[in-house]
């Protein structure tokens, strides 16, 4: 009798068994994930961020006008004399004279914030990824053998920036001190808000990957050329009218 | 039954390892595919006007130009991206907002002012240009445009446009302009290409949920 009640009450299916296990996990993930977005995200957020505790430089190393406010407070705060701008005069709308040099937008806030505008020493060239401007920083500390600079970066891109300066500089970044600037419009703690911060972050991310997997990349492809693009459409234009 | 599910999760399990394979060791096969799938360019034909999207002004607005100087357009429409979406050196009113540097490409290209029209209203994604374009070719019937942007952006861009211009959608072409230090053919190997064809696989399906 009870072998017959054992065996009309048999144990359900170890493999539909193993799945709901593996359900009620995933349930249980998830709703953990969904109970503690707010953490999880801005730890997501935090991770990009390498910002190192200031000190006092001999340089401040800043890629574009953009930094003014950071430049006036930290040398009005004592933590630095002179900032080195690293320009890239690569970029088609500089070439064509489109927007001011990052160097005249740059002078022209130090004089409005009454800042001396000989603390201010350009290097432009072409300079178009953190391997390029970190490769200008390693031959700058080699000529200032004492020197000790702080570089100022956006947020999210400071770790990858680190990741790839480190790589350049060798034992020589110990020389540097990294300044991350806030973003005015998100930070780790609210980036998902905006759908800007939510493709700045991911963009930062796979950059990071990109950097930690593949190292340097190879030098870009052929730039897009406006003239002859008119050219060729000219061209098809004429053809067309010929018809 | 029990077997065959085996089987299909055994099966589905091999597919992924293949593919990641295939795509670790020979990735000129799979990849340039993945980024041609997001350009539904045409090649330009004469419109009426020609709506620059914001977010290129390093080419889209030349582009624009070169349309107009070949012949192909009469007026170019721009839109003004809310200043909210600027960098903080924009806002501060240290850097010049987008909107600025594309009129200036086009004053440098020679493109009189008369045949530049600024949209009304404020723009914060694709989405509020395609409103725009649709609201403005409401009250110019028989109007054609041509839409130009890059080309890894066409694709979302035709699919917003479609939905805001309903029946409209037959004027409207799309033009892809190459971005600059990215080719379709080796994307993968530059974080420009990764971060462009990345958040643009992750926008699509955004996109095509919300608008």
């Amino acid at each position: 009798m009870y072998g017959i009640a054992a065996s009309t009450t048999a144990a359900p299916n170890p493999r539909r068994r193993r799945w709901r296990r593996r359900l009620a996990v995933l349930a249980v993930l998830l709703g953990l994930v969904v109970l503690f977005h707010v953490p999880l995200l801005r730890h997501l957020g935090e991770f990009l961020v390498h910002d190192e505790p200031l000190a006092a430089a001999d340089a401040l190393i800043v890629h574009g006008a953009g930094d003014v406010r950071q430049i006036e407070r930290l040398y009005k705060d004592g933590w630095v004399k002179k900032v080195v701008l690293i320009e890239d005069s690569s970029s088609r709308l500089a070439r064509y004279n489109v927007i001011p040099t990052e160097e005249s937008t740059l002078r022209r806030a130090l004089a409005a914030r009454s800042l001396p505008d000989t603390m201010l020493t350009v290097q432009a060239g072409r300079f178009k990824t953190n391997w390029d401007r970190a490769r200008y920083l390693k031959d700058w500390l080699e000529q200032h053998p004492a020197a000790r600079v702080i570089v100022l970066a956006d947020e999210f891109d400071s770790r990858e920036a680190e990741y790839v300066y480190r790589s350049v500089l060798g034992p020589e970044a110990g020389r540097v001190i990294w300044h991350a600037v806030r973003d005015v419009r998100y930070d780790p703690s609210n980036w998902w808000h905006k759908r800007q911060g939510v493709v700045h972050v991911t963009n930062c991310y796979v950059a990071l990957v990109h950097a930690y997997l593949a190292g340097e990349p190879p030098s870009p492809a052929t730039e897009w050329d406006p003239d002859r693009y008119e050219e060729a459409l000219k061209s098809a234009a004429h053809k067309g009218g010929a018809k | 039954m029990k077997a065959t599910f085996r089987w299909l999760k055994r099966g589905v399990c091999l597919a992924v390892l293949a593919g990641i394979l295939v795509v670790w060791l020979a990735p000129v096969w799979v990849l340039p595919p993945v980024a041609r799938f997001l350009d539904v360019s045409e090649p330009p034909q004469p419109v009426d006007y020609v709506l620059v999207l914001n977010g290129g002004p390093n080419t889209r607005p030349f582009a624009a130009a070169a349309l107009v100087r070949a012949g192909l357009a009469r007026t170019i429409l721009l839109t003004r991206p809310s200043l909210a979406l600027e960098s903080a050196s924009v806002q501060e009113g240290v850097t010049l907002p987008e909107l600025e540097i594309t009129k200036r490409v086009l004053k440098g290209r020679d493109i009189a002012e008369e045949r530049v029209r600024i949209l009304p209203g404020e723009v914060t994604s694709t989405a509020d240009e395609a409103s725009e374009l649709a609201a403005f070719l409401e009250t110019e019937p028989g109007a054609t445009a041509a839409v130009v942007t890059n080309s890894f952006h066409t694709r979302r861009a035709q699919m917003v446009f479609a939905r805001a211009l309903g029946a409209n959608a037959g004027r409207v072409s799309f033009v892809g302009v190459p971005q600059d230090d990215l080719d379709e053919d080796s994307w993968w190997r530059s974080p420009q290409g990764c971060t462009t064809y990345v958040s643009e696989y992750c926008k699509l399906p955004y996109y095509w949920l919300r608008y």
